[in-house]
C-alpha cells in the first residue's frame, strides 16, 4: 500500500525511538531482577562491551540516584543529557517542517 | 525560477523538492551562488549509511561527527554506538539523518545568499 509507505517514511523514528527508551528507562526499577538486556554484544556471547552499563546507569539517573549511576558506567549522565537535546532537536524540527509555510509577499491575485 | 535538475543534478526526492520550494523567488544568479555552496556542504545519504556501517566494525559515531552532533558522536564513540544499538537506529534512519543536516545548512546558505544580493 502506498499510503502506509508513505505515513511510515515521514514518522520521525530516530524521535520515537529516543523517546521511547527514556520512557522505558524511567519507568523500570534498575535495581529489578529479570530485565531484558538490550545489549547485542551480550546476547552473541561477546563479554567485553565499552557500552555496558548504560541502561542501568541511565535509569538510575532517571530516578535521580547520580552516585550509583556513575557506578554502572560512567558516561550515563552525559548520555541522559546529549540524547535529552537530540529529543528537542528532533521535536523542534518536527513542528518547523510541518505544514509549509506559505512563501513571504504571496498575495491573492 | 530556478531548475534544481539542472543545477543540483545529484539530488533527488525529498531534498530536490524542499530546495524547489525553497529557491522559488530566487534569481538566477542567486540560485548559483546557493547552489555552489550548497553542494560543498552538503552530505550525501549514501555517505551518511557507509560511516554508520563502519560504527559495526568498532569505530561508531561518524555519521554523527559529520551532522554536527558532537555530543552524540563522542557518547557513541565511547559507547561502541550505544551498544551497537544507536548505529542500528541510525541505519534505518540514515537519509533523514542527511536530509535534515542538509536542510540546516541549505537555510544558513539561503541567508548569507540573501543578505549578501
Amino acid at each position: 500500500m502506498p499510503h502506509l509507505r508513505r505515513i511510515l517514511g515521514q514518522l520521525p523514528l530516530e524521535l520515537m525511538f529516543w523517546v521511547a527508551a527514556l520512557v522505558y528507562l524511567a519507568a523500570i526499577n534498575p535495581d529489578g531482577n529479570g530485565l531484558p538486556s538490550f545489549c547485542v554484544l551480550k546476547a552473541l556471547g561477546i563479554t567485553f562491551c565499552p557500552g555496558c552499563g548504560l541502561g542501568s546507569s541511565i535509569s538510575h539517573a532517571l530516578h535521580g540516584e547520580f552516585v550509583i549511576s556513575l557506578r554502572h558506567h560512567p558516561l550515563g549522565l552525559f548520555a541522559l543529557i546529549v540524547i535529552t537535546h537530540r529529543v528537542f532537536t528532533l521535536t523542534t524540527f518536527l513542528f518547523k517542517s510541518i505544514p509549509h509555510q506559505p512563501m513571504k509577499g504571496y498575495t491573492n491575485a | 525560477m530556478p531548475n534544481i535538475m539542472q543545477l543540483l543534478p545529484e539530488i533527488d526526492g525529498e531534498e530536490m523538492m524542499y530546495l524547489q520550494n525553497m529557491l522559488k523567488d530566487y534569481s538566477d544568479q542567486q540560485a548559483q551562488q546557493f547552489a555552489m555552496m550548497y553542494r560543498t556542504r552538503r552530505r550525501d545519504p549514501q555517505t551518511i549509511l557507509l560511516v554508520t556501517l563502519v560504527g559495526f566494525l568498532g569505530i561508531a559515531g561518524i555519521q554523527r561527527f559529520m551532522t554536527d552532533q558532537i555530543g552524540m558522536g563522542i557518547l557513541y564513540f565511547f559507547t561502541a554506538g550505544l551498544c551497537f544499538i544507536g548505529t542500528i537506529v541510525d541505519l534505518i534512519n540514515h537519509k533523514k539523518i542527511a536530509i535534515e543536516y542538509n536542510q540546516t545548512q541549505a537555510q544558513q546558505i539561503a541567508m548569507m545568499v540573501k543578505s549578501s544580493t
